[in-house]
């Protein structure tokens, strides 16, 4: 009784209701496996379904300790090894201090080939059921501008077209993010380095920051994102290219998983006319900064006052 | 009294502050210059690159950079692990990647002249020379074709191509220095190794070639739907 007593008079926590919920929910699936259907499982499906459900009831990214990274971290390595049977390992490296990333794109170099678009869906394992890209590349007629309302995105012919040139977009990393005002579940954010992520585990699909987002850059998981087996790219980050589930948005995050190591994104790594530029824009030795200074430089939708990190250049 | 854009600065965040601004935006930076940049992680494959320094021009903001050498092997430039997929960069061959490179096991004491008599090299389609009006000695050392020609009379090894490319074209190799213009590898901090014009650009036919693109999106836009 006095165990009891113990328990009622302890200062119960949020978290650790939810932690004591838990452990109940884990030891009652337990017991029903136990005398149920769910008993025919397999040992591996077993242990899956019960690490879905501790993971189902951790908290938002931001306010984790990091034992609690650490710990759903592991959880979400092993759940892919049981589920996708692959080996992925899962960063949660946070921001480099002083950094702020910043991106720009030459308008008379890009040609339209979409390397970049192949190398982003390898990297970040986007669905390949669905077919979702973050890189979106307009072509637009020459002499009429930027046109976003006469570009056409989907053009599948030789390029360059005569007559035409190319914009590309994907998600700028607004400084002023109008996604992240309006989540109301404060499940998208801007990093200290400028990268706006996703928590996919917290989002709960209102799609609010697709509907907020003036440049189109966000995307939803209609279903389940299904990657093939070999192709999964096993080096993964908390918020980056790790396994997205059904009903969330997600987006470009300038490759988060290589950019926090230093690594240039897929896309400028992919991009055959050197006609991306990525970089600190606090470094005053880097490309980036030199572009900014030396360049004509505009950003797309200036006035909605977004403050986009990526810039726009031509030679 | 007057305001400079430090007051500006000063008196948004502050007014932030007043409106209560949502604790999730980015707070805006005291200052936009950081007195000691940040050192990014260096990745590994940045260290297994074989670079030169360039010679003749600074980076960004005055730095020195490298460029890398085409005289070497240069699969690991060429091939780029992306996800699990290995990318193959539409670049040239490096120099040791040519059947008969060094140019100076045939060309023995033969002397390069006019344009070619011979049916020699007959995959070099030699466009930029014949738009430029010149011909193999134009940019090629006669007596040592493994070296380029510069105007004041020295020369320079294949590796440093984009001196010679430089003595025209002049806005692009600044640009190419700025990192407006070519390709860095592998890091976006640190050491800083840039292709040079020739690993991308044929000098005797400069332009990229057309081809098909990868696939496109299967969704629409809104505006692109309803048309």
């Amino acid at each position: 009784m006095s165990d009891g007593r113990e328990m009622l008079d302890k200062r119960v926590g949020r978290r650790t209701a939810v932690g004591m919920i838990a452990g109940t929910v884990a030891a009652a699936s337990q017991l029903l496996g136990a005398c149920s259907p769910a008993n025919l499982l397999s040992e591996e499906e077993r242990e899956a379904r019960l690490l879905a459900w501790e993971d189902h009831l951790k908290g938002q990214f931001r306010l984790m300790t990091p034992e609690e990274r650490t710990e759903t971290v592991r959880r979400l390595e092993r759940l892919a090894k049981l589920r996708q049977g692959v080996d992925v390992t899962i960063a949660d490296t946070a921001a480099v201090p002083g950094v702020v990333f910043g991106y720009a794109f030459n308008i008379s170099k890009c040609q339209g080939f979409r390397n970049c678009v192949e190398a982003c869906v390898n990297e970040n394992n986007l669905d390949r059921r669905a077919g979702t890209q973050y890189i979106r590349i307009f072509e637009m007629e020459d002499g009429g501008g930027i046109d976003l309302d006469h570009a056409d995105a989907t053009f599948q012919h030789e390029v360059p077209a005569a007559g035409h040139f190319y914009f590309g977009t994907q998600c700028f990393q607004c400084a002023n993010p109008p996604c992240v005002e309006v989540c109301p579940v404060g499940a998208t954010w801007q990093e200290p380095d400028g990268i706006v992520v996703v928590d996919y585990d917290w989002c709960i699909g209102c799609r609010y920051c697709m509907a907020a987002c003036p440049y189109w850059a966000r995307r939803f998981n209609w279903g389940r994102p299904e990657v093939p087996e070999e192709d999964i790219n096993p080096v993964q980050h908390y918020l980056g290219n790790r396994a997205r589930k059904k009903g969330v948005v997600e987006k470009c995050t300038f490759c988060i998983q290589r950019s926090r190591s230093g690594r240039l994104p897929a896309c400028v790594e992919a991009c055959p006319t050197g006609a991306r530029v990525f970089g600190n824009v606090l470094d005053p030795h880097s490309e980036i900064r030199w572009v900014l200074e030396h360049k004509q430089v505009f950003r797309l939708k200036e006035d909605l006052n977004t403050e986009p990190r990526f810039w726009y250049f031509t030679d | 009294m007057t305001l400079s854009p430090r007051h500006g600065v000063t008196i948004t965040a502050a007014l932030m502050a007043m409106m209560g601004c949502r604790a999730n935006r980015a707070a805006l930076p005291e200052s936009h210059e950081v007195s000691e940049p940040a050192t990014p992680p260096e990745p590994a494959a940045l260290s297994a690159l074989v670079a030169v320094p360039v010679s003749g021009w600074t980076g960004p903001g005055g730095g020195t950079f490298e460029v890398a050498r085409r005289t070497s092997d240069f699969d690991e430039l060429r091939y780029r692990r992306i996800g699990v997929r290995s990318f193959a960069l539409p670049l040239r061959p490096a120099a040791r990647g040519l059947a008969q490179y060094p140019c100076s096991s045939c060309h023995q004491g033969t002397r390069l002249t006019g344009p070619r008599d011979a049916p020699a090299h007959e995959n070099i389609r030699p466009e930029h020379p014949v738009l430029a009006q010149g011909a193999c000695p134009t940019c090629h050392v006669p007596g040592a074709v493994d070296r380029l020609l510069l105007a004041a009379g020295s020369s320079a090894t294949l590796d440093h191509a984009y001196r010679l490319c430089a003595q025209c074209h002049f806005a692009q190799v600044n640009d190419w220095a700025g990192g407006g213009h070519g390709k860095r590898l592998v890091s976006w901090g640190g050491r800083r190794v840039v292709l040079s014009c020739t690993d991308c650009h044929d000098p005797h036919r400069p332009g990229l070639d057309p081809r098909l693109p990868f696939a496109g999106p299967r969704i629409r836009r809104a505006p692109e739907a309803a048309r």
